[in-house]
């Protein structure tokens, strides 16, 4: 826990992020409670389909206040801590732009064929990963290789995945 | 099936069956050695392919993908120190410094050898001990099975990453969505929020898929991976000298092995870990220290991962109770090709059990043979760079997905559950007790429903009556308890007290 001369009750990062994530599941844990109890019919509680929600609901509800109170009381402990190390944090962005390309595939596959799609997705996919992972920047004729590369790779893993699917196993793609 | 138990291993010996056993294998090697692909993933997406495929086919291939990916794993944990599948990951620790000494063969080979003889050894005690386990089983009620649910939940949540309150949280949220679609009891629809589709509940292979698959891929756009540079190998065959040397070392970590892997909700992982932490204690002399190369660093844990596999499959076939994350795949699987896991499967469909223990053995030789064989040319599959190999997982994700009910709505699923998969990840959730949780969500809730119907105001009395349970309640609070710091505490002081009194008493 950091300790900041004057504040020593602060909470560090993932404190506050636990804090955070309990109280979700908090909510979370009443909705399916209240969810639960419109499921009752005419019948027991015990023997009506109401009964595993609830008592799932109510777990859910106290491990939460537990996971949202433990940072608190740690933070509000006077005991030495050792030094929080925090994990490396992902970038929310490029998780984000990967997930509306993935998204993007089988919402297109319907409207524009397996083939041309995955083709499609493979390429665009490939060079935006490849994109994220470069360290420094290429010459032109370096990305034009690049490009051709990932399009190559793409094409040959698109139709080698039509043929041994579709053709070979008959199994039916979308 | 009334047939001998020679005809049933020769209908596995078939040629045809054989060759799926092997391309099984193969391609469980290959998923084994990339980092990022994971047994569970594979198995996940063959259950949708195979459903065309007769259930022993479908099997035969499951299983050959399982042990391969086994094998598999531990050669990246060797020659880019990234375990293929967590269950390599003690491998690593003594693997990787030998890889960096120019030993990466003498590694890869002392780790096939041990892989297969774990696999030999959890194949002798699956048979020797599955047939007394299910007359054990077929004693277990309503009360048990509920209970038993409830213990594989929380023996999962204790032993995975994160906190025990994550994992309980996991596997609650695993509950709930066993519990989308009809009751099965009353017929009420619950949470399917007017939708046609999830009337017949969640598919549990798209979930899979999502949860493992998109998941993963959606981790690897965020991370940076660091370059992958595998080691130069050397000499691959170890000698009969080594090998002799350390047989005890490896009989001795299998039957761990074999007794973890039989722990529902307990698996690979563990195994390894447990295998790799009993050879420091028991081998006074490595060949070199621990965690700078020794020899027993690399056998301990690969002979008791594989004969985990074994133990794996006694809870599985007995109860219809996973042993860990691969084997809640393969009871889907089961459902999927019409069978109904649990006690009764074994007494109806025997010829099943000596199926499985003759893939697991084919598997076994052929990873041996191949394994030793191709280890330069598998060395260099381990460096393809992820940003080619995630988008095909992505594709394979989406065929898998689709090929089970020709259907976009479980294309939609896997998706949604790969963001899911991606948050409880990146919040330090572990996926283990969630998909323990979807398996066992409806053996918790039907069970318990009918123990308080077949209790009637005397449910408590009832269960305290019956001593099976009272055994697992007693182990269902100790696996709470071990988590629990305070409780740490309080054992070792009771044990201290204990033991001094022993003392005092040899005195007087």
């Amino acid at each position: 826990m950091k300790r900041v001369e004057g504040q020593e009750y602060q909470m560090d990062k993932k404190q506050k992020r636990e804090v955070g994530v309990g109280t979700v599941f908090l909510a979370f844990g009443v909705y399916i409670f209240y969810e639960a109890l419109t499921l009752r019919g005419k019948e027991s509680l015990a023997h009506s389909g109401a009964f595993f929600p609830l008592i799932i609901g109510s777990i859910i509800i106290l491990l939460s206040i537990v996971l949202t109170i433990k940072p608190i009381g740690q933070a509000l402990s006077r005991a030495k801590k050792a030094p929080v190390v925090e994990e490396p944090t992902q970038s929310l962005w490029k998780v984000g732009i990967g997930l509306i390309i993935l998204i993007a595939y089988p919402i297109l596959v319907p409207h524009t064929g397996f083939l041309l799609t995955t083709f499609s997705f493979l390429a665009v996919l490939m060079y935006f990963m490849k994109r994220l992972r470069r360290e420094e920047k290429l010459r032109l004729s370096a990305q034009v290789k690049e490009i051709v590369l990932i399009l190559f790779i793409s094409f040959v893993v698109a139709f080698f995945v039509k043929i041994l699917f579709e053709d070979l196993f008959r199994i039916p793609l979308p | 099936m009334d047939q001998s138990i020679g005809d049933i291993i020769l209908m596995g010996l078939h040629w045809d069956t054989m060759l799926l056993v092997f391309l099984g294998s193969v391609g469980g090697m290959l998923i084994g050695i990339l980092p990022g692909l994971t047994a569970t993933m594979g198995i996940a997406l063959l259950v949708s392919l195979t459903y065309g495929l007769s259930v022993v086919n479908a099997f035969a291939i499951m299983i050959g993908l399982w042990i391969g990916s086994i094998f598999g794993a531990s050669r990246s944990a060797i020659l880019i120190n990234i375990p293929g599948t967590p269950a390599s990951i003690a491998t690593s620790f003594d693997g990787y410094p030998l890889s960096k000494e120019g030993h990466a063969g003498h590694a890869i080979g002392l780790a096939t050898v041990a892989s297969f003889a774990g696999n030999l050894i959890g194949v002798v005690v699956l048979a020797i001990a599955i047939f007394p386990m299910l007359e054990f089983a077929l004693r277990f009620g309503s009360f048990e099975f509920f209970l038993l649910a409830f213990v594989g939940l929380t023996m999962i949540s204790s032993i995975s990453p994160g906190s025990f309150i994550k994992g309980l949280l996991s596997g609650s949220l695993g509950f709930l969505v066993a519990m989308v679609g009809i009751d099965p009891m009353t017929g009420v629809l619950r949470f399917t929020y007017g939708s046609v589709s999830l009337t017949t509940g969640v598919s549990f292979i798209p979930v899979m898929i999502g949860l493992f698959g998109i998941s993963e891929v959606l981790i690897s756009i965020g991370e940076k991976y660091p370059k992958l540079i595998a080691e130069k190998i050397g000499r691959v065959i170890p000698s009969f000298s080594t090998i002799k040397k350390h047989s005890w070392l490896m009989a001795e970590t299998g039957l761990l092995g074999t007794i973890i892997g039989a722990l529902p909700g307990v698996g690979g992982e563990v195994a390894c870990l447990m295998g790799y932490d009993y050879a420091k204690r028991r081998v006074k002399h490595p060949t070199r220290p621990f965690g700078k190369g020794a020899d027993e660093g690399i056998i301990a844990p690969e002979t008791a991962n594989n004969a985990a596999i074994g133990g794996a499959i006694i809870p599985m076939l007995t109860l219809g109770i996973p042993g860990d994350a691969v084997t809640a795949v393969l009871l889907g699987a089961f459902i999927i090709h019409g069978m109904q896991p649990g006690p009764l499967l074994l007494v109806y469909h025997k010829e099943f059990f000596y199926l499985i223990i003759t893939f697991i053995f084919l598997a076994g030789i052929f990873m041996l043979v191949f394994g030793l064989s191709t280890v330069r040319l598998l060395s260099k599959i381990s460096v393809i760079p992820e940003y080619i190999l995630m988008p095909i997982i992505v594709v394979l994700c989406v065929i898998g997905s689709f090929a089970l009910q020709c259907s976009f709505a479980d294309v939609h699923i896997a998706f949604a559950f790969g963001i899911l998969g991606y948050l409880l990840r990146r919040f330090g959730f572990p996926l283990g007790p969630l998909v323990i949780g979807i398996i066992l969500g409806p053996i918790a809730d039907s069970n318990l429903r009918r123990s308080v119907m077949l209790g009637g105001g005397n449910f408590f009395t009832e269960l305290l009556g019956r001593p099976i349970s009272v055994v697992l309640l007693i182990v269902l609070i100790l696996s709470i308890l071990s988590t629990s710091a305070k409780s740490k505490k309080l054992f070792r002081k009771a044990w201290s007290l204990f033991k001094g009194i022993k003392v005092y008493l040899r005195k007087e």
